[in-house]
């Protein structure tokens, strides 16, 4: 399980310290959820995001 | 009154725009500090706008259904001159100097803006209990929530102070809202309503629509909002369709797809049976009604939670120095956001592609889908969680449990009253179809609509 007291220290997020007791269960729940389906993912599928290289092409 | 049958009265000249917009006026000012819709009122604009609607009419210059209605918009579109707050403190004094684009199309078309409503923060959430404008009330039940996170928009509709105001919706927060407040709320097909000049929450997951009081008059209104626009790289040219339904539009030979599994799950008394109805009623107007199977719907929502959480925290990174004026539970989303790794985005957005690949499959079997849109009807204000016989839920996950996923695919979806539940507050009917169909979805919940007893809230 990530420790995300360090992480919020390690990038300097400045995230309260009772504001982190409370995202952590809700995050580490997300963050293992995700983690579970990422078997399902075959090697060569690609993220959903959009670019084009040429400006003109997008959209 | 709905915007055609407006549109017909001022055409007859047995109204004006300018009493029209003074109603609207007359009504905000007596009912909005019971709501709490609107958070900016726009007086002279729908003064001068409306006096300039009558001019031209008077002069024979019709700009179709929309000319001398007054309208709102949710404070999320941005207005020339007129502070647009996203419902923040962090930008309460932020006055654009352009139009976003709907706001450009709306006055194009003639359509009064009499103010800006009310929401959840940052367009964040589900309640529209805004901390620093006041949480906006469900007129069916003042002591209700009105949905999110445009319940600004849906209640000034449902209380009869505008004919239609814009939503926007990035997991739900159109139709939500317009379930819970007896509407018509229309998601249209990501890319078909320009997304220019409307403050973010989410790049790939905002979609801008109606709220209405009548399927055909949430029809007109994206007739005039629909197309190309080269403000916003991921507006799709694909042609404008007509999506005014026909009078009595047939259903023969619709497939609807009645999802078998997930959609009729955890939901309160008389959901599934007012959307059985529903399908029913589609039945009879000759459509075939056959059950689907969906794939995990609830890994798609886990997967959309994801993306969500990430870019709307880029979105807002850059004003996280004020997270102290941000409301409790937006500032908590924002810094779980923060602390996601950029792996399990990518990996969201790969899941994504995955998902939307499997769940299109579903559109070889069924034209459209039946499904609830919220699993109960409005709850109480200040309530937080839902109780079901196998243990509670977040308020805000089960609320947005039946809408989220579709939003990920940039799919349509319309939400329509179908039914009251036992305490007598409005259930919504979502009918989802695949890209661009529109159309479609709006001549079903037509035919849906005429055939359904008509919802509207008490007195006020």
């Amino acid at each position: 399980m990530p420790d995300w007291k360090l992480i919020a220290a390690g990038l300097e997020l400045e995230i309260p310290e009772t504001d982190l007791d409370r995202i952590s269960p809700p995050l580490e729940g997300l963050h293992s959820r995700l983690r579970s389906l990422l078997p399902s993912i075959p090697l060569l599928v690609e993220p959903l995001v959009s670019f084009r290289s040429d400006p003109e092409e997008e959209a | 009154m709905t915007i055609l049958e407006a549109a017909h009265a001022l055409r007859t000249r047995r109204v004006c725009s300018l009493e029209l917009a003074r109603q609207a006026l007359d009504r905000i000012q007596a009912l909005n500090d019971r709501l709490r819709a609107f958070i900016t009122v726009t007086e002279d604009l729908a003064l001068q706008q409306a006096r300039q609607a009558d001019q031209e009419l008077e002069r024979g210059h019709d700009r179709g259904p929309l000319h001398g209605i007054p309208v709102a918009v949710k404070d999320v579109y941005a207005t020339r001159g007129i502070r647009t707050t996203c419902g923040a403190r962090i930008f309460a004094d932020f006055v654009p100097d352009f139009d976003a684009a709907v706001v450009e199309r709306l006055a194009q078309a003639g359509a009064v803006l009499v103010g800006k409503t009310n929401m959840h923060e940052l367009a964040y959430g589900i309640t529209s209990s805004n901390p620093r404008y006041g949480a906006v009330r469900n007129p069916w039940d003042y002591q209700r929530l009105p949905g999110g996170s445009s319940g600004g928009s849906a209640a000034a509709v449902a209380a009869g102070m505008v004919f239609m105001a814009m939503g926007s919706d990035t997991g739900g927060s159109i139709r939500i809202p317009a379930a819970w407040c007896g509407l018509v709320g229309l998601k249209p097909t990501f890319g078909r309503i320009s997304r220019y000049g409307v403050l973010p929450l989410d790049f790939s997951l905002d979609h801008m629509g109606p709220l209405a009081r009548s399927v055909r008059d949430a029809a007109v209104t994206l007739e005039a909002l629909a197309g190309h626009d080269a403000r916003d790289e991921t507006s799709s040219r694909r042609p404008v369709e007509q999506y005014l339904p026909p009078q009595d539009p047939s259903l023969a030979g619709l497939r609807i797809g009645l999802p078998e599994n997930f959609y009729f799950e955890r939901v309160g008394p008389g959901v599934a049976e007012a959307v059985r109805n529903a399908a029913r009623l589609a039945e009879q107007a000759g459509a075939v009604v056959a059950p689907v199977r969906v794939p995990d719907v609830a890994a798609m929502n886990e997967v959309s939670r994801v993306i969500l959480l990430a870019e709307a925290a880029a979105v807002m990174q850059p004003y996280m120095n004020r997270r102290h004026e941000l409301g409790e539970d937006v500032r908590l989303l924002l810094e779980q956001g923060l602390l996601l790794p950029a792996t399990d985005y990518l990996q969201a957005q790969r899941l994504r592609r995955m998902m939307r690949d499997e769940f299109r499959r579903v559109w070889k079997q069924a034209d459209c889908l039946f499904t609830p849109t919220t699993p109960v009807s409005a709850p109480p204000l200040g309530q937080s969680r839902l109780e079901w016989e196998d243990g509670a839920e977040d308020l805000r996950i089960a609320a947005t449990r039946l809408v989220r996923a579709i939003n990920m695919f940039g799919w349509p979806a319309i939400s329509l009253p179908c039914g009251l539940d036992p305490q007598g507050l409005p259930l919504g009917l979502q009918i989802i179809g695949p890209p661009f169909s529109e159309a479609r979805l709006l001549r079903v919940a037509a035919a849906l609509e005429a055939a359904l007893p008509r919802f509207s809230p008490p007195d006020l």
